[in-house]
């Protein structure tokens, strides 16, 4: 998943991108309300994950404003702020979910999964394409009941382009699922990552649309 | 209920109720039994009076007929000193000039050495066989008889006592009423006062909601008043002390957040730079929290009231001459110069506090002031006290942010170095219980902080 996280603090921050970035998502880390709503405007973030008190602009507004014009990605909250009227604000005020520090790192990956998994609509954890099926949480792929190993980056790619089933995605755009601002990205990346899930799966699980992109079409 | 009961209002006021009642029903008694004992004196004197002139009649009647008095003799005879008895002389007036001269002798009673003419009748005591008699003596109205009588005062004595007795039974029945009345109205007065006691003494530690007024008398307002004052303050000290747990709680939850993360975050490392990083950063989330409940508990210990023996008489010069020496290396490092201007400035001060404070003071300044700043702690002697000030040429605080930053983990928004938001509560607490003044300002040319903590004048 690409995510947003929006955390003042220096050490907290510092280890949840690197522990989200562990479990294969790709995070953008910002420090200040206001960069953090601009940033979740113009960027295709899977969900956010937001403190509260935060410099410039605290939480509650960031997720005010966004949901106010229609912003529709999950929106985390993890705060300090543990009382049960600042858990009904944050939820009433548009929030998907709250979670308390200090928290686990596995359960906030729980979390995020089960927000998105909402946010497409899905009851199920599990996604299935025709002998394909894929464990999003434990990160797992088996085709025909045999597991496959795919690296991080294929397995985001595979995700995305799933639970876009039937959208023809752009590289850019898969691009930008798959990275934070941070990586250096080779030119063919997803070339690349195509190329080794096509090995790894059948060659025709992902179509290519001429000069659009990519796109994995509805069983 | 404490052991020693101290003494009761209302017992006090029966008590002295009752005594004054008593003094009154006793004083009403002895006039009562005294103007009896009057009234019965002049009824016998009256009724000794009667027989008086009686016998005189009778006397006046026998000299008519036998010129001589012998049937009083008889009768003197036959009246012998007995529960109602009395004696009597009668007298002629030659008789008595003889009496007068020493004879009649032998006879209980003794002639009036008086002149004759002088008294018409007199009252008075004699002894009669070793008893205190009422006697009377009188003339008869041509004087020509002179009569003394006297009477046992046995019968009078003992209706005497009957009266008093019952005088005194009366007053102390009516005591005994007015005791027992005066002991309800007494306990029905002080009612109120059992039900306001009550009403606090039933309270839980936890209810500190004010004592109900109404229908409270006025002279205890006063008192139910200051309660309500002190449970306002001990309400309002409570949820100061409420909202500092619920604060520290709060602030430790971020740095233990920052140590949990971490922890798994080194767990799951993928090469060993990442482990490096993550457990450098792990250390420096233990270090933090580390320093939050120093922090914590140097507040706690300045928040504790002042004692005497803590007292010295401190040089606020040679504190900050130690702390200058204690930051000299971490200055190095910061590429900041630390400099003292030290004159001396004497104070009375707990000198671990004062160090504290100053301390305090030196870390904010080598934390926020940028490489190649300038900081400079000052002491002297002003003309209103002893005054410590430390400058530094850093980015200064905001003139609105100048009080808010002296609030418990309040820090300026978006501060990047690392803190617990409680050097300066702690600096204002300590200035606080020295009874001292504690200001921000711009630092010299309007750039930076000049925090100033001015002293009182050492007495
Ligand atoms: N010398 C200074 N220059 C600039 N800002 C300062 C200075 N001293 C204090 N501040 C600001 O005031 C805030 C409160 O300071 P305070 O000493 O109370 O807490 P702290 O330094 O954040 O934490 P700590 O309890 O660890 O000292 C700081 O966060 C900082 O923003
Ligand atoms: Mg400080």
């Amino acid at each position: 998943m690409r995510l947003l996280l929006v955390e003042d603090d220096e050490h907290i921050g510092r280890a949840l991108q690197t522990g989200l970035a562990q479990q294969g998502h790709a995070v953008d880390w910002l420090q200040d309300g206001v960069a953090a709503e601009l940033a979740a405007r113009d960027g295709q973030y899977d969900a956010i994950l937001l403190d509260l008190g935060l410099p410039r602009q605290d939480g509650m507004q960031v997720i005010s404003h966004l949901r106010r014009d229609g912003y529709a990605a999950p929106i985390l909250i993890i705060t300090s702020r543990d009382e049960i009227r600042d858990r009904v604000e944050g939820l009433d005020s548009g929030a998907d979910d709250f979670i308390v520090k200090p928290f686990d790192l596995e359960e906030l990956g729980a979390r995020l999964r089960a927000a998105h998994r909402r946010a497409m609509g899905r009851s199920q954890a599990a996604v299935v394409h025709g002998d394909i099926r894929i464990d999003p949480a434990a990160r797992q792929v088996t085709r025909a009941g045999l597991a496959v190993s795919l690296t991080g980056r294929e397995f985001m790619l595979l995700l995305h382009l799933l639970e876009h089933r039937g959208h023809v995605r752009t590289r850019a755009q898969l691009q930008e699922s798959l990275y934070n601002w941070n990586s250096d990205i080779e030119s063919n990346a997803i070339e690349v990552h195509v190329h080794n899930l096509r090995r790894k799966l059948g060659k025709d699980l992902i179509r290519t649309v001429h000069s659009q992109g990519y796109v994995i079409d509805n069983a | 209920m404490p052991e020693p009961r101290g003494w009761s209002l209302r017992t006090r006021l029966l008590v002295l109720l009752v005594c004054l009642a008593a003094a009154l029903f006793g004083t009403s008694a002895v006039l009562n039994w005294r103007a009896h004992h009057e009234a019965s004196d002049r009824l016998f004197d009256d009724s000794l009076r009667g027989s008086a002139h009686l016998l005189l009649q009778l006397a006046e009647h026998e000299m008519a007929e036998h010129g001589e008095v012998l049937g009083l003799a008889l009768l003197q005879a036959e009246t012998q000193p007995g529960p109602a008895g009395f004696h009597f002389q009668i007298w002629t007036p030659d008789m008595l000039a003889a009496a007068g001269a020493g004879a009649g002798s032998g006879s209980a009673l003794q002639a009036p050495l008086l002149p004759f003419a002088a008294e018409v009748e007199r009252f008075g005591w004699t002894t009669v066989n070793g008893a205190s008699w009422r006697s009377y003596s009188t003339w008869n109205r041509p004087r020509t008889l002179h009569i003394q009588i006297a009477q046992e005062p046995t019968r009078h004595a003992a209706l005497d006592r009957l009266a008093l007795w019952r005088i005194a039974g009366g007053a102390a029945f009516l005591l005994a009423m007015a005791a027992v009345l005066m002991w309800v109205v007494v306990d029905a007065t002080f009612r109120p006062l059992h039900r306001t006691a009550a009403s606090v003494g039933e309270r839980s530690e936890q209810d500190l909601r004010e004592v109900d007024t109404a229908g409270v008398p006025r002279e205890v307002r006063p008192l139910v008043d200051a309660l309500n004052r002190l449970l306002l303050r001990i309400r309002s000290a409570l949820q100061t002390e409420r909202r500092f747990t619920a604060d520290a709680a709060h602030e430790l939850r971020t740095p233990l957040a920052a140590i949990r993360a971490n922890a798994q975050v080194l767990v799951a490392a993928r090469d060993q730079a990442e482990r490096e990083a993550t457990a450098r950063d792990l250390l420096a989330s233990v270090d933090r929290s580390t320093r939050l409940v120093e922090q914590l508990l140097a507040l706690a210990r300045a928040d504790q009231p002042l004692h005497d023996d803590k007292l010295r008489e401190v040089d606020l010069a040679d504190v900050a001459r130690e702390q200058l020496a204690v930051h000299r290396d971490r200055a190095e490092q910061c590429g900041v110069e630390l400099r003292g201007t030290l004159q001396p400035g004497a104070t009375r001060a707990d000198p671990a506090l004062l160090s504290v404070m100053v301390r305090n003071l030196l870390d904010n300044a080598l934390r926020y002031t940028p490489p190649g700043g300038r900081i400079t702690v000052a002491t002297g002697a002003h003309e209103e006290g002893p005054v410590l000030t430390v400058e530094d040429d850093g980015p200064g605080i905001p003139e609105p942010e100048r009080e808010r930053v002296f609030e418990r983990f309040h820090r300026l928004p978006g501060q990047k170095a690392t803190g617990s938001g409680l050097g300066l509560s702690i600096v204002r607490r300590v200035a606080d219980v020295h009874g001292a003044r504690v200001a921000i300002a711009a630092g010299e040319g309007e750039k930076g902080t000049r925090v100033s903590v001015r002293f009182r004048q050492a007495a």
